[in-house]
């Protein structure tokens, strides 16, 4: 069960180098989307028995950040006419870089952090260490509004994965109300993807860094 | 003979074999294409035909144009001579060898790529400044395979890396190293063999100037590298040294024909990359093989820790046997055989591993630090003379530090605490209020029992109640030091214990017992540390409380002692230990009736040693719990303090 467990994390950490390293727009979507199903995944691996909360968090998560958000993304794109073009500030070789450093990074701190026995030898914690920051790259080093969502997902998909560790102290309704909150988040990014284009006919975020009336 | 026989029979086999793999790719690749293709042996007869040819040479070349491919043909065949050839085992082993193959293989990369610029011709210089920049890259990624193979077997032979499977990385590992393999051979993402005449090509431009033999050493050289980073990929990541010999033979083979498949299957679908892209796929490559090192690392660290957890139960239970029964003659006698306090110091770290590892987390820091944590070196350079380390076991103490801090700062640095010189502790007086130091004066070391008490500070929910908890110990020796460390990082998510009380207002019971302490991931271990001082030192004002006289103590008094503990607010306000509190005889003698009362209480139930020592404390010492403890176990019991709504939830 670990080892499955281990596994769908390594996989999510893959995923971050995945999208740091590709340069279209849908590419990066997917992959974000892809890691949410992992995660999505991990509550029924992390034991405890088979509970309908535990079933119910999966499967909104998987519906949530599988699909719903992907298309949400998609038709943003689509809408705003966008080239498929990723335009990095960050080039893709240093992110690429800059990644796996954090990735191992993440995996030395989790050693050095005194965590409780069972938590030890995962790769929760790495894993979700490794995720913030590739998030953290997303958002910083691409220009485009939907790569920075992508990065956003991201981040929120790490601090999913710390919340993991809590997995038995967290109400469903928490899960629920983030769930909801992205979902929502990701909305709003999508109207505001659409009138960035039509103010601006771009989606460069550099260009909005000053308020105007 | 033999030795010499082995080598040449080897020769052979690379030599022969190595034209095979391009004939196999090449039938693949017109496989897909639906054509016949050229026969399997086509490189023989393109060698043999080259071969009988005569060299043309550029006027404008040196000797070097056709050293270069010479000596690159011998250097490839050094390392491949250097490989294991699956069953029968490599010409030549030695420790290190994956050093001299991996820079074998540069010298062939250097030779070529000289060889080419020795012409003169700025085609050819772009071919092998080309060769030269994507090598940078492919060789990283080989160093890293071939490191993750060294940790994965702790090995820097060759034939012993290869032997077992890659392990958890493998995956990776084979991903990295076919990448690789199609960079370093020049193949289809990277450059394309066939074509002659395009400017983004790499190797074939490197050779345009050379012709007859120089071309077939060249083009032989080349077909043994394909084959044999064929075998470092198959052997790699296939466990061929496990299997028997003829089985790993016939994995071999098949091995390698399946990665010759796959060269032409990815020289048939694929495209060449865009130049720009081609730094971006060996940068994966690399980070692949970084990977599968990771995973190898990671692998062996946990099975070093696995066999560290088997150790250390082992050396904690006979440690804690040692400790359960000190005697004062036995401490002594170890004091002696240590001699002076600050060569012991160092003797004395390997006197014997305390259980720290399973019992508590480990310092946040480092290894050297956890190290510092159960072997303190006292350092005492001037004053008193007797003063020695203390060597027995002692009494492992556990405190329970510093509750987790509120929510919003419960990450933090772990705190250091100063190990204050016993001399200056002797003349101590109310200025120096800031070292927790529990001192216990004597002249007469004997077993004796000696009482801690420590106030928890507050916790979130908590805000009135304090918790005083008293721990009967037995020290052999005169001086108890007690040290504390501030919580090392407490990232504790369990909100059960970030709150406690929050169950106060769900009408439940706070007062749970709570087994196996030392578990928890907050808690510190903490050393207890006795020494010897001169009983005089110890007079003259060590027990001094607030503005009263120091104690002049009898013989008979010092063992009655208490514990002196002093205030101490923390940084984060909170108040971290109980007042000075030293105890006339009377008070000890009441913690001792305590005590025995507790202890057979102990034995049947937590619960119960909770009502009865808050009983006890009740009506000697309001809000005291006396906490027994078995001498020389860590354990560490809390007990509940007689709160009121505690009691009720409890009592209900």
């Amino acid at each position: 069960m670990s080892g499955a467990l281990n596994l769908l994390v390594g996989l999510a950490m893959g995923l971050n180098l995945l999208a740091l390293g590709s340069s279209r727009l849908p590419s990066i979507i997917r992959a974000a989307a892809f890691q949410g199903m992992i995660l999505g995944v991990l509550p029924l691996l992390l034991g405890h028995g088979f509970h309908w909360a535990a079933v119910l968090v999966a499967a909104g998560t998987m519906a949530v950040k599988g699909f719903v958000i992907p298309v949400l993304l998609q038709r943003a794109l689509r809408a705003a006419n966008i080239d498929r073009e990723v335009e990095p500030l960050i080039g893709f070789i240093p992110s690429l870089l800059i990644g796996a450093g954090a990735t191992i990074g993440a995996v030395a701190l989790a050693g050095a952090l005194p965590l409780r026995p069972e938590h030890a030898g995962s790769l929760l914690v790495p894993g979700a260490f490794a995720t913030l920051v590739s998030g953290f790259l997303l958002l910083m080093g691409r220009t485009k509004a939907i790569s920075q969502v992508c990065g956003y997902l991201l981040l929120e998909n790490g601090i999913y994965l710390f919340g993991m560790l809590l997995i038995r102290a967290t109400p469903l309704i928490v899960e629920a109300g983030i769930l909801l909150d992205l979902t929502v988040a990701v909305f709003v990014i999508g109207i505001i993807v659409d009138r960035i284009q039509r103010e601006f006919d771009t989606l460069d975020t550099r260009k909005l860094t000053s308020l105007h009336e | 003979m033999t030795t010499a026989l082995a080598i040449v029979l080897r020769l052979a086999v690379w030599l022969l074999l190595a034209p095979l793999v391009p004939g196999i790719i090449n039938k693949v690749k017109a496989w897909v294409a639906g054509r016949r293709g050229p026969p399997v042996l086509q490189l023989y007869y393109d060698l043999g035909k080259l071969w009988r040819k005569g060299v043309v040479l550029s006027t404008a070349v040196s000797p070097g144009h056709i050293a270069g491919p010479a000596v690159a043909w011998v250097a490839i065949l050094g390392a491949a001579l250097l490989l294991p050839l699956g069953p029968g085992g490599a010409a030549l082993s030695f420790r290190g060898d994956a050093l001299l193959f991996i820079y074998l293989l540069a010298v062939a990369r250097f030779c070529t790529a000289c060889a080419a610029l020795d012409t003169g011709s700025a085609f050819e210089g772009m071919g092998a400044a080309r060769e030269v920049s994507y090598a940078v890259l492919a060789e990283a990624a080989v160093i890293t395979a071939l490191l993750t193979l060294g940790v994965q077997t702790g090995s820097v032979s060759l034939a012993q890396m290869l032997a077992p499977s890659a392990g958890a990385g493998a995956a990776l590992l084979a991903a990295g190293l076919f990448t690789v393999l199609l960079a370093e051979n020049c193949r289809v993402p990277f450059d394309d063999p066939n074509t002659h005449l395009e400017l983004t090509m790499i190797h074939e431009v490197m050779v345009l100037d050379h012709s007859g033999p120089p071309l077939a050493v060249i083009l032989h050289g080349a077909s043994l590298k394909l084959l044999l980073f064929a075998v470092l990929l198959v052997e790699a990541v296939l466990p061929i040294g496990e299997l028997p010999p003829v089985a790993a033979a016939g994995a071999m083979v098949g091995a390698i024909c399946g990665v010759a498949v796959g060269v032409g299957l990815v020289e048939s679908l694929l495209a060449r990359l865009a130049f720009r892209g081609v730094p971006l796929l060996l940068t994966t490559a690399f980070l692949l093989c970084l990977f599968a090192l990771l995973a190898a690392w990671k692998g062996s660290q946990e099975e070093a820790g696995k066999a560290r957890r088997a150790a250390v139960p082992a050396a904690a239970t006979s440690g804690s046997r040692e400790a359960s029964t000190p005697t004062s003659a036995t401490a002594v006698r170890e004091l002696l055989r240590l001699g002076q306090p600050r060569a012991g110091a160092s003797k004395r770290q390997c006197i014997s591993p305390v259980a720290v590892a399973c019992a508590c987390p480990k310092p946040f820091a480092r290894l050297a630090r956890q190290v510092r944590l159960d072997r303190i070196a006292l350092d005492v350079s001037d004053g008193p003379r007797l003063l020695i380390g203390v060597a027995h076991v002692g009494v492992p103490v556990i405190f329970r530090p510093e509750p987790a801090p509120p929510l919003q700062n419960f990450v933090r640095l772990m705190g250091r605490e100063l190990f204050p010189r016993l001399n200056d502790l002797a003349h101590r007086n109310l200025v120096h209020l800031q070292q927790d130091m529990n001192v216990v004066g004597h002249d007469d070391p004997c077993a004796q029992p000696v009482a801690l008490t420590m106030k928890e500070a507050q916790r979130v929910f908590h805000h009135s109640g304090h918790r005083f908890l008293t721990q009967v110990a037995r020290a052999p020796a005169l001086v108890e030091v007690g040290f504390k460390l501030q919580t090392s990082l407490p990232v504790d998510f369990d909100l059960e214990k970030m709150h406690p009380f929050a169950a106060e207002f769900g009408g439940k019971t706070i007062n749970k017992p709570e087994r196996d302490e030392l578990r928890e991931p907050r808690l510190v271990a903490v050393r207890q540390i006795t020494a010897l001082v001169p009983a005089t030192k110890a007079r003259l004002g060590v027990f001094v409380r607030n503005r009263r006289r120091p104690l002049a103590l009898a013989r008979d008094e010092v063992a009655q002692t208490g514990i002196v503990w002093r205030l101490r607010e923390t940084p984060s306000g909170a108040v971290a230990h109980g007042a000075i509190e030293a105890r006339g005889g009377q008070g000890c003698k009441l913690l001792e009736a305590e005590w025995r009362a507790a202890v057979p209480a102990a034995e049947t139930s937590p619960k119960q040693v909770g009502q009865t020592s808050a009983a006890t404390a009740a009506s000697a010492l309001p809000a005291t719990a006396t906490i027994p403890s078995a001498p020389g176990v860590g354990t560490l019991l809390r007990l509940g303090q007689p709160r009121t709504a505690a009691w009720k939830g409890a009592g209900a």
